[in-house]
C-alpha cells in the first residue's frame, strides 16, 4: 500500500480512537481491557489491516490513559483502573487548592511518558527480534517453547504481587483446566470468547448480582453526588506545568517502566515508582504533585512498551498488558486465514514502515489529546459527567461480548462466556490479579498437559 | 419508584430498571445486525466478506445502541461546581 494513503487512513483512526476514548476513559469504572480489546478485536475479525488497527489501538491507549487521570484531579473520582492509585495525590492536591495544578501536571507528564516509551520501546523491539525466534523452540526440562517458561514466571510473579496471593497461586490449574475444559465442549481451541469473558466478568457479576435477593448492600437511595473543583483557562505552554526535576524523574521512570513493562504488571508499576517517588520527598504537597505526574507518565509508557515489545519482538504476549488489552493481535483469527494479526502485520509491512506510522500514530494521538484536555478537561469531564449514563456503557460492551461469544461457538458460546466471566470474577474480587487469569489462558494447553 | 432501584456498580450509581432497558436495546440492535448482515452483505454485492462485515455491522449496531440509550436515559449523578 502506497505510504502516502497508509498514513491518510491511520491520521483518520487516530483522531477517531482519541475522540472516543477521551470519552471513555473520563467515564469512572471504565476497565481498560473491557473497553479496548472488544472494538479492537471486532476491527481484526473484520480483516481490517493490522497496522491500521494497531494504529488505532495506539490513539486509544494514549487518550484513554491520559484521560481517566481527568476526573481524578478535578472530582477525586477515577477514570479507571490505572488512576485508583492517583486518588490519594488528588486528594492531597486539593486540600492544598492545587487541583488544577496536578491536572496540567498529569496531562503534561502523560504526554513525556508516551513520547519517552516511543523513543526506547519502539527501537528497542525491533533490535530483540532475535530474541522472539530463540524463544519459539522448544527446549528445558518439560520441552515447552521458551516463551510458555516466560508466561508461566509472569503468572506466578503477578500472582505473588496479588493481593491475595495463596489465592492467585491455587488459582492457575483450576482456571486453566476451566479453559481446557470448555475448549473440549466446544470442540475448538477458541481464544476469543473466554478471553473477552475474563475482561467482562467483574461487570458481569455486579450486573448478575442485581438479579440476587441478596443485594441489599449495592443498593443506593440517591444518585452519586461530584464536586468539580473550579478551574481557569490553561495555557498550552507544557513548560509551565512541570519543573524539571518532575520532567527528569517523569522521563527516567518512563523509560525503565517501559521495558519492564514486557513482562510486568502495568498498575503495579505505577504503584511502586510512584510510592519511591512520593516517600523520597518530605514535603506532603510536593510529594503528592510529583508522585501524581510521574504516575501518569508511567501509566502512558507502560501501555506502550507492555504492547509494542511483545508484538514486533516476541510475538506471544509476555504481560499483563500484551495478555490484556492487546490480546486480540496475538489470536488466531479466520479473516486472516488463521494467522494473528501480529504475524500478517509483519510478513505485509517493512520494519521502516511499522516504525514510521507507530511513532507518528503515537505521536500524533498524544499532541492532539494534549490540547484537546489541556483546552476543555472541565468542560469535558463536565459533559461526561452529565450526559453519559453507566448503563448505556455497561450494555454496550456486555452486547459486543455477546455476540462475538454467539460467532465463536453459538449458544454454547454464550453460556461458556457466562461461566467464565463468573469464575474470573469471583478470583478477581477476592484479589486475585486479572493479569494472572489472562496468562493462564495463554498457558492452560500446556499447564493442563501436566497434570 | 419510577427508576427501578438504585444500586452502586463500580463506583456508578444505575437503576436496575434503566439497565435492564439499556441492555435490551444494545443487546437487540447488536444481533439484529448480526444476523441481518448476510442480506445485507448481499445487497451490497460483496458475499465474500460476509464474515469481516458481520463483525464489523455487529459493532455497528452496538454503537447505535449506546447512542439511543445514552439519548434516553439520565445518567444517576448531580454535578455540583465550585
Amino acid at each position: 500500500m502506497d505510504i502516502g494513503i497508509l498514513l491518510l487512513q491511520a491520521t483518520f483512526l487516530t483522531i477517531l480512537s482519541v475522540l472516543m476514548y477521551i470519552i471513555i476513559g473520563m467515564i469512572p469504572g471504565t476497565d481498560e481491557t473491557a473497553t479496548i480489546a472488544p472494538i479492537t478485536l471486532a476491527l481484526l475479525a473484520a480483516g481490517f489491516d493490522p497496522l491500521l488497527v494497531l494504529a488505532w489501538f495506539m490513539g486509544t491507549i494514549v487518550a484513554f490513559k491520559a484521560a481517566d487521570a481527568v476526573p481524578t484531579a478535578l472530582a477525586a473520582i477515577p477514570g479507571g483502573v490505572m488512576a485508583v492509585p492517583q486518588v490519594p495525590d488528588a486528594l492531597v492536591a486539593r486540600k492544598y487548592g492545587y487541583s488544577e495544578i496536578v491536572l496540567r501536571k498529569g496531562i503534561t507528564a502523560s504526554v513525556i511518558g508516551t513520547v519517552v516509551a516511543i523513543v526506547i520501546a519502539l527501537p528497542l523491539s525491533f533490535y530483540l527480534t532475535p530474541l522472539g525466534d530463540l524463544l519459539k523452540t522448544q527446549m528445558g526440562p518439560l520441552n515447552w517453547p521458551g516463551w510458555v517458561y516466560i508466561i508461566v514466571a509472569g503468572i506466578i510473579v503477578l500472582a505473588v504481587m496479588s493481593k491475595a496471593k495463596i489465592l492467585a497461586l491455587l488459582a492457575i490449574f483450576p482456571f486453566a483446566m476451566l479453559v481446557q475444559g470448555i475448549r473440549a465442549v466446544y470442540g475448538k481451541p477458541v481464544f476469543i470468547s473466554i478471553f473477552l469473558a475474563i475482561t467482562i466478568g467483574p461487570i458481569l457479576y455486579e450486573l448478575l448480582t442485581l438479579i440476587s435477593p441478596h443485594n441489599h448492600h449495592l443498593k443506593r437511595d440517591s444518585y452519586a453526588r461530584i464536586k468539580l473543583v473550579k478551574t481557569d483557562k490553561i495555557t498550552l505552554n507544557p513548560l509551565h506545568h512541570l519543573d524539571k526535576l518532575e520532567v527528569t524523574l517523569s522521563s527516567i521512570f518512563a523509560g525503565i517502566s517501559s521495558i519492564l513493562s514486557a513482562f510486568m504488571s502495568p498498575v503495579g508499576l505505577t504503584i511502586l515508582f510512584g510510592d519511591l517517588i512520593k516517600e523520597a520527598e518530605k514535603d506532603e504537597l510536593k510529594g503528592s504533585l510529583r508522585a501524581y505526574a510521574v504516575r501518569d507518565a508511567i501509566k502512558n509508557a507502560t501501555y506502550i512498551g507492555g504492547t509494542l515489545i511483545p508484538l514486533i519482538a516476541i510475538g506471544v504476549p509476555t504481560g499483563p498488558m500484551s495478555a490484556g488489552p492487546a490480546a486480540p493481535f496475538f489470536a488466531k483469527l479466520d479473516a486472516f486465514n488463521g494467522l494473528s494479526p501480529r504475524d500478517v502485520l509483519l510478513q505485509r509491512y517493512s520494519t521502516p514502515t511499522i516504525m514510521l506510522v507507530i511513532a507518528y500514530v503515537t505521536l500524533l494521538a498524544a499532541l492532539l489529546t494534549y490540547v484537546i484536555l489541556i483546552k476543555y478537561s472541565k468542560p469535558l469531564t463536565r459533559f461526561v459527567f452529565k450526559k453519559i449514563p453507566a448503563e448505556a456503557l455497561y450494555s454496550t460492551f456486555l452486547a459486543i461480548v455477546l455476540v462475538l461469544s454467539y460467532m465463536e461457538a453459538g449458544i454454547a458460546g454464550i453460556f461458556g462466556s457466562i461461566l467464565v466471566g463468573l469464575i474470573s470474577a469471583t478470583f478477581a474480587r477476592n484479589g486475585v490479579s486479572i493479569g494472572v487469569l489472562f496468562m493462564v489462558l495463554v498457558a492452560a494447553p500446556y499447564l493442563v498437559a501436566l497434570l | 419508584m419510577a427508576e427501578g432501584q438504585l444500586y452502586e456498580i463500580f463506583g456508578e450509581v444505575i437503576s436496575s430498571r434503566h439497565f435492564l432497558k439499556a441492555f435490551i436495546i444494545t443487546a437487540t440492535a447488536t444481533f439484529l445486525m448480526y444476523f441481518a448482515a448476510p442480506t445485507i452483505v448481499k445487497a451490497l454485492g460483496k458475499e465474500d466478506f460476509l464474515k469481516a462485515l458481520r463483525v464489523t455491522l455487529s459493532a455497528l449496531g452496538a454503537f447505535v445502541g449506546f447512542i439511543i440509550s445514552s439519548a434516553i436515559i439520565e445518567p444517576k449523578r448531580i454535578v455540583e461546581e465550585e
